[in-house]
């Protein structure tokens, strides 16, 4: 140790050792996240689980791109057009940002992980910046296309194709199932419709001759933006609604917990059905009106949580240091108590997924011709009573395999959570 | 000239409301403490010594406590009634708080380094390179070798005793003028224990720090205190320099907390205890507190013990005692001891030790 230190505390009695104590094995401490994960990926169905939520969640984001009846690019009349990115529409353009913030978010978390300053070296930053800017050059290109890439808004599937004869179509590029969600084979017949799988579709066909396959696909879309926008309403919500309950305590308490119970009273299909009746169907409306009612047990978590949680000492070492009340709340405490929170939210998603399916059964999800597995699996079944084997096979496995994943993953995440103070050693 | 009193805590009262009653946990305390001083606040669990310190850090807010009565000045600002922002500024910041369990008072899901840099942040005006270099000079000044490598570690990969040097670190990060430690070392080894005190005793030495440990280590008190005040039932009962203290304890409570220290060499002997227990904080009795394990008052001295409770007065120069047995009591002047105490080491020289 340094010499000056020793000659200003001639005094202490502590001496620090002159020899550096022995490197630990790992560089810096595995925090309490990094241990929960390598026992959550230890197993294998956790592996499995989350591969499979991954992996719908990447073909959610990139749907339009892999299943769509228009070509990236083609020579229309002699002129070099963009129609898969024109026929982007606003959602499509804010799953794909979100989707492109999100690898730049995992990419800046990479480059400045907890570190003390010094060791943030230029290169790393310049890095970091290169990330940033081939990200925001991707975004504005798509943006860009967008608006500038094609003149011609009515040309059809079969146009681009060349099956029609109206336009001169050169040198098209089209994504690798080139049938999107409403593309219908054309012409139409009987024997189009209800198709069994070939080797053109895949899975088949549904009611207007389109491929089940394409609609499959950008169904994801639904059953993942449901999941996860009401899921984070409910998250927001019940985290604050609970953190302040527990904390309080008290008045507050027997308040926050009387209104949970008339929330929870409401029935939330009914009033979903009523709702949609009442004001049409709308995909964001069902988000919210399952965000701001499925808020309730995640509430419970966090209140319990936290009236644990404040009476422990580093938060009344927080107070001492002077550290005010919402930072301790959402800060100090929320990560303390964030396991079961989550943990709950996992399961929330699965059900969420089960409503969006159910109302879409019924008829009251999804605009047509929109896709989702609950509309799909309705139409499969629900024209002159005929049962349609192919149509809803497909549709029901990945319903069935999405909520068993989503519960397998709750379920691994729980047991990677309970028995952490065995392995903390 | 006397120096100004880092702290002064005048008459404070902090009663709870329990389904049993009012709870009075501290029932007029006053004492104040001065720069480069360790005042130490003894007693047996439950007297009301911690309450003090918390109540003293207003961290008793989301508590059912109420205060009828008290103040509580530093360098001449009342925090009984100061904002909860500005309040926020001077906990950490002017007066820091070492808590008694280290195992529990860090936070286990922060690097220590982000524990310590946050308190600098909240109280300096630094960046957070800045405020990196200062913990890590924290650190070291505790005594924590590699304090660069220490800093990027969770507090599950630490021993006790460098937890709670790591509580020291982070209370000492932001130079507070006042340190209040609550039996810092109750939870440690012996070794570490002396190893910790020692460190407070020469970082008081080098920043000229006020400190108020509370404590129920007699051994502790000897070993650090300037002065002693002894607490019994929510009440301060004796208050002195702490040679004085030990030399010639007055109040019967204290004669039988020096005479409860085991001692080496009486391996035969029955350790002393004191008969009977705490009277509960919600039905004091109407005399002394201490009357109903007294044995030591008699005479006109019992009769007034189990009317009337004593008051602190001074009965010598420097030496506060409340009870009726106490040599000189009677005549002694019957107000409350002035606000501010004498300098103890000032009361010393009068004093004939």
């Amino acid at each position: 140790m340094s010499s000056a230190q020793s000659e200003a505390f001639t005094n202490a009695p502590i001496d620090p050792p002159e020899t550096p104590l022995p490197a630990l094995t790992a560089k810096h401490g595995r925090s309490f996240w990094q241990i929960v994960s390598r026992s959550y990926f230890r197993r294998i169905k956790n592996q499995i689980a989350t591969a499979y939520v991954v992996l719908l969640a990447v073909v959610a984001v990139i749907a339009p791109f892999i299943a769509n009846g228009r070509p990236y690019t083609a020579v229309v009349d002699g002129k070099r057009v963009w129609p898969l990115f024109r026929m982007l529409s606003r959602e499509d353009r804010i799953v794909l940002l979100a989707g492109v913030g999100f690898l730049l978010y995992l990419a800046v978390r990479f480059f400045t992980r907890k570190r003390p300053p010094e060791t943030r070296t230029p290169v790393r930053r310049i890095a970091l910046l290169i990330l940033v800017v081939l990200g925001l050059v991707a975004s504005g290109g798509i943006m860009w296309s967008m608006r500038h890439g094609d003149n011609n808004d009515l040309m059809t599937r079969e146009d681009y194709k060349g099956i029609t004869p109206d336009y001169d179509v050169q040198g098209a590029v089209f994504p690798p199932l080139s049938w999107g969600f409403q593309d219908s084979i054309y012409p139409q017949s009987p024997e189009t419709q209800f198709a069994d799988p070939s080797k053109e579709h895949w899975l088949g066909t549904d009611e207007s001759s389109r491929d089940t396959l394409a609609r499959l696909l950008w169904a994801t879309r639904v059953v993942f933006g449901i999941g996860l926008i009401s899921e984070l309403i409910s998250l927001a919500i019940g985290i604050v609604y609970g953190a302040f309950m527990g904390y309080f305590g008290g008045t507050v308490d027997i308040l926050g917990s009387r209104f949970i119970e008339l929330v929870e009273s409401i029935p939330t299909l009914f009033l979903i059905i009523t709702l949609v009746a009442l004001l049409g169907r709308e995909i964001y409306l069902i988000m919210i009106v399952l965000g701001l009612t499925g808020w309730t047990s995640i509430a419970r978590f966090v209140r319990a949580e936290f009236y644990r949680l404040r009476k422990m000492d580093f938060v009344a070492a927080a107070h001492a240091t002077g550290v005010p009340l919402t930072s301790i709340l959402f800060r100090h405490m929320l990560p303390n108590g964030l396991t079961p929170i989550l943990v709950n939210a996992t399961f929330g998603i699965a059900g969420a997924v089960t409503i969006e399916s159910s109302l879409s059964y019924l008829g009251l999800g999804v605009q047509p011709p929109r896709a989702s597995w609950g509309s799909m699996l309705n139409a499969a079944g629900s024209p002159g009573g005929i049962f349609h084997f192919w149509a809803a096979l497909a549709p029901g496995i990945m319903i069935f395999f999405t909520i068993f994943a989503y519960n397998i993953i709750g379920e691994g995440f729980r047991d990677a959570i309970d028995p952490r103070l065995n392995r903390l050693e | 000239m006397e120096e100004e009193p880092l702290l002064e805590v005048e008459n404070l009262v902090t009663h709870f409301k329990t389904e049993d009653g009012t709870a009075r946990a501290v029932d007029g305390v006053t004492f104040s403490l001065f720069p480069n001083q360790t005042l130490a606040i003894v007693g047996e669990s439950g007297c009301g010594k911690s309450v003090t310190s918390m109540t003293i850090m207003r961290l008793l807010q989301s508590l059912p406590a109420i205060f009828p009565a008290g103040s509580i000045r530093y360098r001449g600002t009342e925090l009984m009634t100061l904002p909860e922002a500005q309040m926020r500024k001077i906990r950490g910041g002017q007066i820091a708080m070492i808590f008694q369990e280290p195992m529990t008072s860090l936070n286990p899901v922060f690097t220590v380094g982000e524990q310590i840099i946050e308190a600098v942040l909240l109280h300096q005006q630094v960046d957070r390179a800045k405020a990196w270099s200062i913990a890590e000079e924290s650190l070291q000044r505790v005594g924590i070798a590699e304090p660069a490598r220490r800093l990027q570690e969770y507090p599950h990969q630490m021993s006790g005793g460098m937890k709670q040097r790591i509580m020291i670190a982070m209370a000492l990060a932001c130079e507070p003028s006042v340190l209040i430690a609550d039996e810092p070392t109750t939870a440690l080894d012996v070794t570490i224990q002396a190893q910790i005190l020692e460190l407070m005793r020469s970082l008081q030495a080098s920043a000229g720090m006020g400190i108020l440990l509370i404590t129920h280590d007699l051994g502790v008190v000897a070993e650090n205190a300037d002065v002693v005040a002894v607490m019994y039932a929510g009440k301060i009962i004796e208050y002195a320099d702490v040679y004085e203290l030990f030399e010639n304890p007055l109040h019967p409570y204290t004669r039988g907390l020096l005479a409860c220290v085991p001692k080496l060499g009486n391996e035969h002997e029955k350790l002393f205890t004191i008969p009977g227990m705490v009277p509960g904080a919600t039905n004091y009795p109407q005399g002394c507190r201490f009357a109903a394990r007294c044995t030591h008052c008699t005479g006109t001295a019992r009769e007034k013990e189990l009317a009337q409770q004593p008051e602190l007065r001074e009965v010598k120069p420097g030496h506060w005692v409340a009870t009726w047995s106490a040599p000189g009591y009677d005549t002694a002047p019957e107000t409350l001891p002035s606000l501010t105490f004498r300098r103890a080491k000032e009361a010393a020289q009068v004093a004939p030790i």
